[in-house]
Order: structure tokens, then C-alpha cells, then sequence
């Protein structure tokens, strides 16, 4: 009995030494990830922040901190090295980043820490500082800048499978998983451009949406990628759309077909799919397509494609415009699935071409109404008059008594007027060409 | 021999000119004389010879009226528009044929000059009852009413006092024209224009070219009802006015000659312009014309002369006594106008309109 109570209480001194041993971060301590030096946030507004702050840090595997500074750490640092150094107290993993705020001063910092250098591009702090800055209390600047940072990593790095692993197949991964490790540059931008990214076909390295520049809310990002995949999985056909900054020397549609394809987008060994690209600065659209693509997506079928996203575009509608973008490569899929892809001679009239069609149609029924009542009754009003003066006297020319005793033609000179032909400035239609790594695609570019 | 009351050698009555048969005909003993027996009968009455008609130039001076020959010929004066028309005295003219109203006096003829030349009717008067009615078909916008024969105030044959001009015409006129090619290749559509000047003069003649003599009847109507046939035209014989009327001329050949030569000018550059061939384009730059007159007849005409009245208005028409041209303006039925015009406009467009939509539903 003795030794039974002896024991027990080795297990208890044995427990109680094993949790005074035990590192804080393992007992999964709330993280602080906005801190508040300046004491303008109330512990509830704090707790509010810091708790969405932790759910974005959880789904997306980093860390997003905010400090406001109080200005203080400037006796011997600078915000860069302050942030840093806040960011490294704060025991938070390698990968993250932190926006730090000096009122006092009226400074901002950004530095991020880990994978997410290759992800946040160098423009992307200034429009999660704008969404900050724009709004009229600590409280809500914060929870914008939350906002925009959420929407930022939805369409860039999408959910993280939850189990944890890296595996890109279709079969275990609906939501797309991200590896960016080597998806960025040292400028923050996607590297998309001059060192292609080792894939494997058929490994997707990225969403199927990837918004660089945050043309997307996060709630538009998750519907646009859900509507992405499901069409993807339902034709095995990748239907990819990407934002970036700007171009370089490409045009947008090799572009696009690199970006497809360094970065692992296409079904099966033909890398069947298509890409919408954006560049934002230039205001360019490329339009890439793969493997199956090829017959899916012929030169005509593609002009008619334009029209159905083009329109949206031109009014910066992007969400309606990836929408119909989608929906639209899902019925081009589906036709071209019947044998008969869209092509001359198939091509459906969009809402607006028939709606103009039908305008058309009642203006050149009310012309032509106009025009033939105009003209039958005018011409039977002609009918009425019968009385005109005679200008001419031919009819009294005496037969063959015209007489020429002088006639000569001399040539005086020439001049020659040339204008220009128009130019078939039609973009649309597509052509088949070479990616950078020799892959046959088709596609075209344009202006929005 | 009283030739100039035209009685009838048979039964005395007053004896008509007969356009069917060309000849002299009394309506009471259907007696018919040719005008070469009445020529003869005038001839005798010949006191002294005519004066030949040679003279071309622009100073016309005539023939003067046989002594006997004016006689028993009326003249009668309309109050309203100043005409003066010339008939035996049986006319018994009771509206004046070219605005319609009452003739209020009459005078004994006189004056004027004797015409070289007259083209006797072809064409009565029901053939000129019959065009007006042909002219009233297939006009959709005539108002009913007006077809009413009943407003047809009166129908006249009147022998119109027409100049007829012989005009030689020397044209000197310089023509730009250019010659155009044009080509492409594919960055540009060229076009090579090449000017030429054209020079062309030479000489044109004109015979009879008419002109109305007469200040009552208007001259955009006797224009209308032209050509007369001239090979028809006859040495005046007064008995070829019997049964019609006849204006005598109150605009003199000085005063008409320009009106000649407007339409000689228009018609000479229009047919040297057809010598500038080969062209794309061709525009009179620099045009002289000058007319050298080569005669001038003093010429009746045939003209029967219509008139109705509608709605407090006067609507004359003519007709080429020769060739029975009919000419003359009608009045406008508005409402039926704008009723077809909606017709027309409703029925097409809604034809169209519903033509178009299905055609959209389908494409």
C-alpha cells in the first residue's frame, strides 16, 4: 500500500516537473500578432484583431503581424531594423512578415520574412498600407489591411490542403495547393518570366487563379478558383486565369503560355488547357491554349470568345469578366467535346451583337419604310406636274450639222494621291504558335 | 368673193377647218372643201403680190395682210389677263381660253403681220376631251372630284403665234478633263489622275427653234407640248383658222430671240461636250458661243387649250394639236397623300421589322 502511494506520487512530482520542462511554444499559447505600443486599440479590439490575424496566419502558414510603433525605438534603430527585430520577439515562424506603423513620424515599414519574400511582390505593401490608411480609426485601418492581406494570399497562395502535404494531383487536392517556394523572384513579382520553373506536366505549381496584383476580393478569389477547378476536373482541361503586373518583352500571348506552363498548369501529357493572362500596366489580355486547346479553341472561336469576357474587361469588371471567361471556355470544352467546336459558321450571337442586331433591324425597317413611302408618294406627286420648261434645243439640230474645224486634247499632267489601307487591326481570331519551350499552343493578344 | 366669212358655197352657213379630214367642212350641209380650192379662191382676191418672206436677220419684217383678208375677223379682249384672240365672229367666244374668264369686248382685227406658216389641227376636240381624261388616270393623288367632267369650264382650239429661229451657232470652248487609274498593293490603294485640256470649236445648226409670241400663254406650257412636226407646217391660209381661235403675236421676234438662244447655248456645249470622249471627267472651262441668225418664221401653232376650275382655283391644260401631247398640272389630294404615306410607311416598315426579327431569332 505504502509503495502504491509512493508511486503515485513520483507520477505526480514526474508530471509536474515534465510541465515546468515543457517550452511555452509548445503549449500552443495565442500568438501576438498585432502589437499595439501606442495603446490606441481597447483589449477587446485587440483580441478581435490579433484572432483574425491568427486564422490568416493558421490558413495561409504566415505569420501577419501589425505594429504600431510608438516612435520610441528611433533613440538607436531605424523601423526597418525595429520591425525586424519586433517580428523576431515576437517567436513567430520563419515565414511571415510584418507592417509596422510610426504615426510619430509618419514612417511605414513592410518586411517580410521566409517564403513570403517570393510571394508578396514589391508593389503589394502599399495597397495593404492604402487599405490601412484610407480608413478613419486604428481599429478598422487594421482590419483592412487584414482584409487585403487575406485577399492577397487567397489568390496567390490559395488553402493549404489541411493534411499537410504537397500533393498538387487532382485527386487529393480540390482546393490547390501552393508551392512557393521558387514561385517568386528576389522583386516580389511571380517568376513567370525568364527562369522557368522545373515542373513536372501535370503538377500544378500555383492556383488556378493567381491574382498578383489583387484585382479580387477574397470572396470573388474563392468563388472564381472553386468555378476554375470544377470546370478543370469536369473536362480533365485547365482553365487557368492570371494577373500580373506588367509584361516584358513577350507578348502577352507567349507569355501566358509560359506562365501555363512553367508553372506545371495543363491536363495529361498534352498539357490540355487554356490561360487567360492579364497585364495590368500595359492593359494587355493573352490567351493561351494547350494540347486539346488546339481543336477546342479554333481562329474564329476565339474572336468569339473575346466578346464574351472583352466587353467586362474594358470596364474593369474583372470578376464578371474571368466569370464569363470560364463559363465561356466550359462551353467552348463541351462544344468542341461534340465534335463541332465553335467555328465559322457556328458561332452563337452574343446578348449584345443580337440586341444590336435587333436594333439595326428596327432602324433599317423604319429607313426603308421611310425611304419607300418617301419615294412612292413622291413620285406620285411627280405624276401631277406635267408642265417644265424646255432647256435644251436638241430637237431642233439640224441633221449632221455639227462641224469641228478645230479640235486637239493636250496633256497637261499627273499627280498621284495614295492613302493608306486599313490595317486589319482585329486582334481577335488567334493564331497557333511556340511557346518559349517549343510547345505548340494557340492563341492571341490584345488590349482592354 | 368673200372668202374671209367662209360660208358655204352650198347652203351659206360658216364653214369649219376639220382636222380628221384636212379639209373644210360646213356643219349644217356637211359640205367639205380642200383649203387648195379655198387657197385658189384667195388667191383671187389677191390685190397684190406677196412679200417674200427673205428676210433672216433679227429685223423680221413680214408679210402684211392681204386687203379682204382680215375682214370678218374678230378680236376679242379678255378683261382679266389682257389676251387677245382672233376668230371669225361666229365663235362667240364666252371665256377667255388662257385664264378662263369672260371676254368682254370684241373688235374688228387689225394690225400685226400676216404668219408664213401654220400646222393645221390634226386633232379635235373630243381627241382632246379624251387625252384629259387619259391624263387623269393613274394618278393616285388626283382628287377624285377634280375628274368630274362637270368642272371642265372650257376646251379651245387656238393657233398659238410661235417664232420659229434658224441659228447657225460657231462654239469655242476649252474643256479640262482627266483620265483616273487606280491601283493598290497592300499598304496602299493610288490613284493616278491624268488632266487633259480639251479644245474644241466648230459650228452647229438649229432650225425652228420655237419660241412663244404670245404674253398671254405661258411659255413654260407651250415649252411643254413641244416638238411640232415641221414638215407638216403649211403656207398660212386664213382658212385654216375657221372653227378656232388664234392669238395674235404681242412679243416681237427681238424680244424673243433670247429665249432661243438660252436652249441653242445649253444644246451647243451639251453636244460639243459629247466630242471630248475618252474621259472620266470633262468640265466646260472657258465656253464662247456666237449665233448668226439664218431666219426667222412667224408660225401658228395648234393648241387646244383646256380649263378647269376646283376649289376657287384654274387649271389649264394643253395639247399639241399636231401630236396630242397633253400637258398640265393637277392638283394635290393631301389627305390622300398623307394617308398612302402612312399606308406605305406602316405596312413596309412593320413588313421589315418583323422580317428582321425572325431573321436575328434564327441567326
Amino acid at each position: 500500500m505504502k509503495k502504491r502511494y509512493q508511486f503515485l506520487a513520483i507520477l505526480l512530482l514526474a508530471i509536474w516537473l515534465l510541465v515546468l520542462v515543457t517550452p511555452v511554444s509548445l503549449l500552443a499559447a495565442p500568438k501576438t500578432l498585432i502589437v499595439d505600443e501606442m495603446n490606441v486599440l481597447t483589449q477587446s479590439e485587440k483580441d478581435n484583431v490579433n484572432a483574425r490575424a491568427e486564422q490568416i496566419s493558421a490558413k495561409y502558414n504566415m505569420d501577419a503581424v501589425f505594429l504600431l510603433a510608438t516612435g520610441d525605438y528611433r533613440a538607436g534603430s531605424d523601423l526597418t531594423a525595429y520591425s525586424k527585430a519586433v517580428y523576431e520577439k515576437l517567436n513567430l515562424s520563419q515565414n511571415g512578415f510584418i507592417m509596422s506603423f510610426d504615426e510619430k513620424n509618419a514612417l511605414w515599414e513592410f518586411v517580410a520574412f521566409g517564403s513570403a519574400q517570393g510571394v508578396i511582390g514589391e508593389k503589394v505593401p502599399y495597397e495593404w498600407f492604402d487599405a490601412f490608411d484610407k480608413e478613419k480609426t486604428y481599429i478598422a485601418g487594421i482590419s483592412a489591411y487584414l482584409d487585403s492581406v487575406e485577399a492577397f494570399l487567397a489568390a496567390n497562395i490559395g488553402v493549404p490542403d489541411t493534411s499537410g502535404t504537397t500533393d498538387t494531383s487532382e485527386a487529393t487536392d480540390n482546393s490547390g495547393t501552393t508551392d512557393t517556394s521558387g514561385a517568386t523572384d528576389s522583386s516580389g513579382t511571380p517568376d513567370t518570366t525568364n527562369t522557368p520553373v522545373p515542373t513536372t506536366p501535370g503538377v500544378r505549381q500555383l492556383p488556378r487563379l493567381v491574382d498578383s496584383v489583387g484585382l479580387l476580393s477574397p470572396d470573388q478569389a474563392v468563388e472564381l478558383t472553386a468555378k476554375l477547378d470544377e470546370i478543370s476536373q469536369r473536362h480533365q482541361f485547365d482553365v487557368v486565369v492570371a494577373v500580373v503586373p506588367e509584361l516584358d518583352e513577350r507578348e502577352a500571348r507567349l507569355f501566358a503560355a509560359d506562365f501555363f506552363e512553367q508553372n506545371g498548369f495543363g491536363n495529361g501529357s498534352n498539357l490540355d488547357g487554356a490561360i487567360l493572362l492579364l497585364a495590368t500596366k500595359e492593359r494587355d489580355f493573352g490567351f493561351a491554349a494547350f494540347g486539346h486547346g488546339l481543336r477546342v479553341f479554333t481562329p474564329a472561336g476565339q474572336k468569339y470568345l473575346d466578346k464574351l469576357f472583352l466587353p467586362y474587361l474594358k470596364k474593369d469588371q474583372y470578376f464578371e469578366a474571368f466569370m464569363a471567361y470560364a463559363n465561356g471556355v466550359d462551353d467552348f470544352v463541351a462544344k468542341a467535346n461534340t465534335g463541332q467546336p465553335y467555328d465559322k459558321g457556328n458561332i452563337p450571337k452574343t446578348a449584345a451583337e443580337i440586341l444590336k442586331l435587333r436594333l439595326i433591324g428596327v432602324l433599317v425597317s423604319l429607313g426603308v419604310g421611310l425611304a419607300l413611302a418617301g419615294g412612292i408618294t413622291s413620285s406620285w406627286k411627280r405624276q401631277l406636274r406635267s408642265v417644265y420648261q424646255e432647256d435644251s434645243a436638241h430637237e431642233y439640230v439640224r441633221d449632221d450639222s455639227i462641224v469641228l474645224s478645230q479640235k486637239y486634247d493636250t496633256f497637261v499632267n499627273n499627280f498621284v494621291d495614295k492613302t493608306a489601307r486599313p490595317k486589319d487591326n482585329d486582334r481577335g481570331g488567334g493564331s497557333t504558335f511556340s511557346s518559349s519551350s517549343g510547345s505548340s499552343a494557340t492563341g492571341h493578344s490584345g488590349k482592354y | 368673193m368673200d372668202l374671209m366669212d367662209y360660208k358655204c358655197p352650198n347652203c351659206g352657213g360658216a364653214i369649219r377647218f376639220d382636222p380628221g379630214k384636212q379639209d373644210l367642212v360646213c356643219p349644217y350641209c356637211d359640205t367639205v372643201l380642200s383649203v387648195e380650192s379655198l387657197k385658189s379662191m384667195d388667191e383671187q382676191l389677191q390685190h397684190a403680190p406677196e412679200k417674200k418672206g427673205e428676210s433672216v436677220s433679227l429685223d423680221y419684217e413680214g408679210k402684211e395682210w392681204q386687203e379682204g383678208e382680215q375682214q370678218g375677223m374678230m378680236v376679242y379682249s379678255c378683261n382679266s389677263c389682257s389676251g387677245e384672240i382672233v376668230g371669225d365672229e361666229t365663235l362667240g367666244a364666252t371665256s377667255c381660253p388662257f385664264c378662263g374668264n369672260a371676254v368682254v369686248m370684241t373688235a374688228t382685227f387689225s394690225g400685226t403681220l400676216r404668219p408664213d406658216r401654220v400646222i393645221p389641227f390634226k386633232l379635235d376636240k373630243k381627241e382632246a376631251l379624251a387625252a384629259l381624261q387619259r391624263h387623269y388616270v393613274g394618278k393616285k393623288l388626283l382628287p377624285r372630284v377634280f375628274k368630274d367632267r362637270n368642272h371642265l369650264d372650257e376646251v379651245k382650239g387656238v393657233y398659238v403665234p410661235f417664232w420659229l429661229f434658224d441659228v447657225e451657232a460657231y462654239a469655242e470652248i476649252d474643256y479640262s478633263a482627266t483620265k483616273v487609274r487606280v491601283w493598290s498593293d497592300s499598304d496602299y490603294d493610288y490613284t493616278e489622275t491624268s488632266v487633259y485640256k480639251a479644245f474644241r470649236a466648230g459650228t452647229i445648226g438649229y432650225q425652228r427653234v420655237p419660241v412663244d409670241g404670245s404674253k398671254v400663254i405661258d411659255d413654260t406650257l407651250m415649252e411643254s407640248i413641244e416638238p411640232y412636226d415641221f414638215a407638216e407646217a403649211v403656207d398660212f391660209q386664213t382658212a385654216y383658222l375657221a372653227g378656232y381661235f388664234a392669238n395674235k403675236y404681242d412679243v416681237d421676234a427681238k424680244q424673243s430671240v433670247s429665249r432661243a438662244n438660252e436652249r441653242i447655248k445649253t444644246s451647243t456645249e451639251s453636244a460639243f461636250a459629247q466630242t471630248v470622249v475618252g474621259y472620266d471627267t470633262v468640265d466646260a472651262r472657258k465656253t464662247s458661243i456666237q449665233l448668226q441668225s439664218g431666219g426667222i418664221c412667224y408660225a401658228l401653232l395648234p393648241v387646244w387649250l383646256l380649263s378647269t376650275s376646283w376649289n376657287d382655283g384654274k387649271y389649264i391644260f394643253a395639247m399639241n394639236g399636231q401630236t396630242g401631247k397633253f400637258v398640265g398640272d393637277l392638283p394635290l389630294d393631301r389627305a390622300a397623300y398623307k394617308s398612302w404615306f402612312i399606308k406605305i410607311l406602316g405596312i413596309t416598315a412593320a413588313a421589315l421589322l418583323a422580317a428582321s426579327q425572325i431573321i436575328v431569332t434564327f441567326l
